[in-house]
């Protein structure tokens, strides 16, 4: 099946976009999310929209399933590949190809990065607003696939808030954009995030945002969490909606020092990372408020200029890496509570490290209660990898308790599929699926993700046909 | 009916577009309206929901009619956690009803939908107008963050939740906001809020026609961030007033600075009459277009006899008919209109009229709906395409 497969991609692709030696194969094994790994059955780099829809096309044609890779930076492993399929890698799509500032819009191909579309514009006064900690690296089919967030998606929104419209190979191979222009049912918004179950982006237009007047970033040091916390439920209490405001504790401060000696005051329970951007005028009387706020800080830093912020956010940003430095391995948590449950679910984290001798970090989007605890552990000890997995579960059981979600902006991938069924019911979770019938009848774009069970779609009632034989042998259920 | 729920025979007046129900039914819990679809479905009977009634007639008529679901009684406000900014209500509540609970803890929903009065927050989701407002925070579905709805088999299902930030599974409130009925029924919605701003100012300016265009692009461009900037133009051909708002701390500052870029203008506290409302919409024509196709559009509705009301900035305009206009003529204006724009028809008394233009994932579309409503029961040949 592979090679009569792999003769057929040959047949239009060159000769070094189709990969099989399994040295080569090995490069593409795992995304950001390493102890998932899968060598593909085959690799292909396709350079246009045409190629990726006849290569899913001809997987349609031989019953191979396919996964969608952009830059491989996931943390869920939703590029994990199949061994039993295709894996598309849009690397070689990377072209701007067109920039249009009188309507805010720019379209791009989507392996380019995240961080070139605003490097593109931003010396006419522009940015592209989702700002993922790996901007310099993913690719904008990623962040479409996944429905990124960033730092600054408190104020400004997520992916599917800055996509006008795409271009997608749909499961079936089909060219089909779709776009906020169009009437109709709203599949972009559907698409995004739905993390290559839906087809493959290979056209994305995205709005351009215009670069605020002015920027103030404030660092404040709390002796305690408690405290830092306290701050951001009077930041939001205030009416202050601020670009970003970010928390980190001391172990995690410990670690970014250990790092990126990003010196922030030392003896400091939380830091407190605050941005607030807009008008002048009006940045200046939300600083002045902000400074009252934070009265019970030990020390408040305000950035001079973009080289001191790019200082206060260094220690935030390295955090993730970070960590390496203080511990041999570690797991990292995407989990969401609403805000003002923040101080009880870090306690809880406190009590279920303490209870399990796992160290857990905490960094974490304070404005809107994500969480990204780093649960630390030495994989030399045994049994420490295991308590560790026990830990970061529990920490998704309090965010689901907590009325909030798995995940904020990592995805679901291969890693979550098994707590969807915490979250959502077999309704909610079949009626997700109707979606996926829709538009992947056959289940080839990426299997296994996001989904805990393999369902089959069935025929829309009317053009019903035999039972499928993964049913009849009791494989799955028919849906 | 056998579902315990309360039912009457309908009237002359609870006719959809000119098709009478045989029965109204009026649920007042989830398990209710589950109720009403599982026994329409046993007996493969056709259900329009309805809020307010306010676009009810909107739309082509549905292909049949036997129940007409009214969702008034599920006007509750659920839960307002005003710490995390996040309410959750039954899709019966009013907007202004809503707008005032919110108001009262010093919050807002920003979706300035129409007919704020009557329109429920369900029928506004299933028909997603624009808002002047969107220019800044987006619309109805930017707003969602978690849905109930009620399939038409009377599954009950929910998507997204009651925190703003979450990816766990796929949006199913998107696909919902906008979709006429034509999937299921709304029932809860849980949306993400916004402080109400310290200050608003709009910036009121007499424009010509000719002026619009660039006058817009100088808003959208500038850093003292507009929160709107709509126009309106009650007769074709003639002026045009430009309004813009600015909102929060230094909106007075802010709004001067917007005044000199417009080159003239009152700047006022008071919110213009015709702000975000729809006046007339037996005939209704939704456009939308890049920004800067913003003179030619003016022009061809001035051409087609139409007023005009909306944002150049955001590129969505509505066209009204202030005088009788004939199908001809309507079709007229499309062609017209579906040069610089894409122009599809929200109310027209009209049948044989192409409503929607070309759309390119229309096949996808009709996948959607075949899955979640292959009966075809659901407000059928409501939307687009005949869906």
């Amino acid at each position: 099946m592979m090679d009569t497969l792999v003769a057929a991609l040959r047949s239009f692709l060159p000769g070094d976009s189709v990969i099989t030696d399994p040295v080569r194969l090995r490069t593409y094994e795992c995304d950001g999310l390493t102890y998932h790994r899968a060598t593909p059955g085959v690799v292909v780099l396709p350079g246009t929209a045409e190629q990726v829809a006849r290569v899913v096309r001809l997987c349609n044609e031989h019953g191979v399933p396919f996964v969608a890779r952009g830059s491989g930076t996931g943390l869920s492993g939703g590029a994990l590949p199949r061994e039993d399929g295709v894996l598309i890698v849009t690397s070689r799509m990377r072209a701007i190809l067109e920039i249009d500032l009188p309507n805010r819009r720019a379209v791009v191909e989507p392996g380019v990065t995240n961080l070139a579309i605003t490097e593109a514009v931003r010396e006419r006064g522009h940015y592209y607003a989702p700002d993922p900690s790996s901007q310099q690296v993913c690719s904008i089919g990623g962040n479409v696939a996944e429905n990124s967030g960033g730092a600054h998606c408190l104020k400004y929104g997520f992916t599917v808030n800055h996509v006008e419209a795409c271009e997608i190979v749909t499961p079936d191979g089909d060219l089909v954009t779709l776009d906020r222009m169009d009437p109709g049912y709203d599949l972009l918004g559907a698409f995004i995030g739905s993390e290559g179950t839906l087809g493959i982006a290979t056209k994305v237009t995205v709005r351009l945002s215009r670069a605020p007047q002015a920027v103030t970033t404030v660092l404040a040091a709390f002796g305690s969490i408690e405290q830092g916390g306290a701050a951001v439920s009077a930041i939001i209490g205030a009416g202050i909606v601020p670009a970003a405001i970010e928390m980190m504790d001391a172990l995690a401060i410990e670690a970014a020092e250990a790092a990126v000696a990003c010196s922030y005051p030392t003896g400091a329970g939380a830091v407190l990372i605050v941005e607030l951007d807009g008008p002048a005028e009006e940045v200046e009387l939300q600083f002045a408020r902000l400074r009252e706020i934070c009265a019970g800080a030990f020390e408040l830093r305000v950035a001079a200029g973009a080289e001191e912020r790019a200082a206060i956010w260094k220690g935030r940003k390295s955090a993730f890496a970070a960590v390496g430095r203080i511990s041999p391995a570690y797991i990292v948590q995407d989990g969401v509570v609403p805000r003002t449950s923040l101080p009880a679910v870090l306690a809880a984290i406190d009590r279920l490290s303490a209870r399990h001798g796992i160290r857990v970090a905490n960094v974490f989007h304070a404005g809107d209660g994500n969480l990204h605890p780093l649960v630390l552990f030495d994989d030399a000890e045994a049994g420490a990898g295991e308590r560790a997995e026990v830990v970061s579960g529990a920490i998704l059981d309090l965010c689901i308790e907590h009325g909030g979600s798995i995940t904020g902006e990592h995805g679901v991938g291969v890693d979550k599929a098994r707590y969807m069924p915490k979250m959502f019911s077999a309704d909610d979770l079949d009626t997700m699926q109707l979606v996926r019938c829709a538009f992947d009848p056959r289940g080839l774009a990426n299997p296994g993700k996001v989904f805990p069970t393999p369902r089959l779609c069935g025929e829309v009632p009317g053009v019903r046909k035999g039972v499928h034989p993964l049913v009849e042998s009791g494989k799955a259920e028919q849906f | 009916m056998s579902t315990g729920v309360t039912v009457r025979d309908a009237g002359p007046e609870d006719a959809v577009n000119g098709v009478r129900p045989r029965w109204v039914a009026l649920p007042e819990t989830v398990e209710e309206i589950a109720a009403v679809l599982r026994e329409c479905a046993a007996r493969d009977l056709a259900v329009v929901p309805a809020g307010g009634g306010t676009k009810l007639h909107w739309g082509p008529p549905p292909e049949r009619c036997d129940v007409l679901l009214d969702l008034c009684c599920m006007n509750e406000t659920l839960e307002h956690a005003a710490g995390d900014l996040v309410v959750r209500v039954q899709a019966g509540v009013t907007v202004a009803a809503l707008a005032e609970a919110l108001a009262g803890k010093g919050q807002e929903l920003v979706l300035d939908a129409p007919f704020a009065a009557d329109a429920t927050v369900g029928g506004t989701l299933a028909t997603a107008p624009p808002g002047p407002r969107a220019f800044r925070h987006g619309t109805a579905r930017d707003l969602l963050i978690g849905i109930t709805v009620v399939l038409p088999d009377g599954t009950i299902a929910r998507s997204g939740g009651k925190v703003v930030k979450n990816v766990a599974g796929y949006d199913l409130g998107k696909l919902f906001t906008g979709s006429y009925g034509t999937l299921g029924v709304i029932a809860e919605a849980t949306f993400r809020l916004h402080p109400l701003p310290a200050g608003r100012r709009w910036v009121v300016a007499a424009l010509d026609a000719a002026e619009v265009a660039p006058a817009c692009a100088a808003l959208a461009a500038s850093q003292a961030e507009p929160s709107a900037v709509e126009v309106d133009r009650p007769a074709p051909g003639g002026p045009v007033t430009l309004a813009a708002l600015v909102e929060g701390a230094a909106a007075g500052a802010r709004a001067g600075t917007l005044r000199e870029l417009v080159g003239r203008g009152t700047v006022t506290a008071e919110q213009p009459s015709w702000w975000g409302a729809i006046t007339r919409d037996d005939v209704l024509v939704e456009v939308r277009f890049p920004p800067s196709r913003t003179a030619d559009v003016l022009d061809a509705a001035a051409g087609a006899g139409l007023a005009l009301r909306g944002s150049p900035v955001s590129g969505r305009l509505l066209l009204e008919a202030w005088r009788d206009i004939t199908r001809d003529e309507l079709a007229a204006a499309l062609a017209a209109l579906r040069g610089p724009a894409r122009a599809h028809v929200l109310a027209a008394p009209y049948d044989d009229l192409d409503r929607w233009g070309p759309v390119s994932a229309l096949p996808l579309m009709r996948r959607v709906k075949e899955r979640f409503d292959p009966g075809r029961r659901m407000s059928p040949g409501r939307y687009v395409g005949g869906i």
